[in-house]
């Protein structure tokens, strides 16, 4: 696969192969954070990081029922965009797909993919790259595939960050 | 644009506040996690706060080695606006007393 911008139009994926086009295919799946605590936390976090007092505690159940609520409607109108886009792109393939993503649906792009790694970290509470015992351990657990799949998205949204900042510059 | 951008304040999340709390200073505090990545963070900072890529990158090599650091301070109103936007590109963000 690669990426990259074409101009007045987007950002051109190639040569998607099955596979990773199945794995964004499943991205709603990834992204979704319902019974997991962890999770939800970190997607819809509060205002005030450490409440200590009523007025953090009172501040913090009124974000999340002021903005946490619009968040949720937002993250998730960001996933049937990209759910979309990729069906699309699936519905014109065979063995190798090349697909456009509009400038404007860059963002919501970025958030599906952040809301896929953010579940998935807490899910599966994947090790620190650095900490090469703690990888070697992960790497025997049945969730190995679930990272592969995490380093995947990592992988499209860096292409897609660099391309913004590329653009931006 | 589909979503993660709020262009104006439109209310205090928080109740009714005091005149001392509408007055003093707020932090703007962006925390570290494992899963956002760097240049995404720079991305987001440059966005909302119409920061320069140089100073952006500061915050967020701040972010990444000190665990958080502060990006913007002021009025809770528009602190909140700003940690609103933060959340909106699912980054770890709060609001902090600046005294």
């Amino acid at each position: 696969m690669n990426v990259r911008r074409i101009a007045e139009m987007g950002l051109l994926v190639e040569e998607a192969d099955a596979q990773q086009l199945q794995m964004l295919r499943h991205l709603p799946l990834h992204a979704d954070a319902s019974g997991n605590p962890l999770a939800e936390r970190r997607l819809f976090p509060g205002l005030i990081a450490k409440p200590d007092t009523s007025d953090d505690f009172e501040a913090n159940r009124d974000w999340a029922e002021m903005v946490g609520s619009e968040l949720r409607k937002r993250f998730s109108s960001d996933m049937d965009t990209v759910t979309s886009d990729v069906e699309k792109a699936y519905e014109s393939g065979e063995e190798q797909w090349d697909f456009i993503i509009r400038f404007d649906h860059v963002p919501a792009w970025f958030s599906a993919l952040n809301q896929a790694r953010l579940v998935m970290h807490e899910r599966y509470q994947f090790p620190d790259s650095d900490d090469a015992e703690a990888m070697a351990a992960f790497m025997l657990t049945p969730h190995v595939k679930m990272l592969r799949t995490e380093r995947f998205f990592t992988f499209l949204q860096s292409a897609l960050i660099q391309l913004e900042l590329d653009r931006e510059a | 644009m589909p979503s993660t951008t709020v262009d104006t304040p439109t209310r205090t999340v928080t109740r009714p506040q005091t005149e001392d709390e509408r007055t003093q200073p707020w932090h703007v505090v962006i925390f570290n996690d494992p899963v956002n990545l760097m240049p995404y963070v720079t991305m987001v900072i440059m966005r909302i706060f119409a920061y320069k890529r140089e100073q952006a990158q500061e915050m967020m090599l701040a972010v990444h080695q000190k665990g958080k650091c502060i990006v913007w301070t002021g009025e809770r109103e528009l602190a909140e606006m700003y940690v609103e936007q933060l959340h909106g590109y699912q980054l770890l963000a709060s609001l902090a007393e600046a005294s």
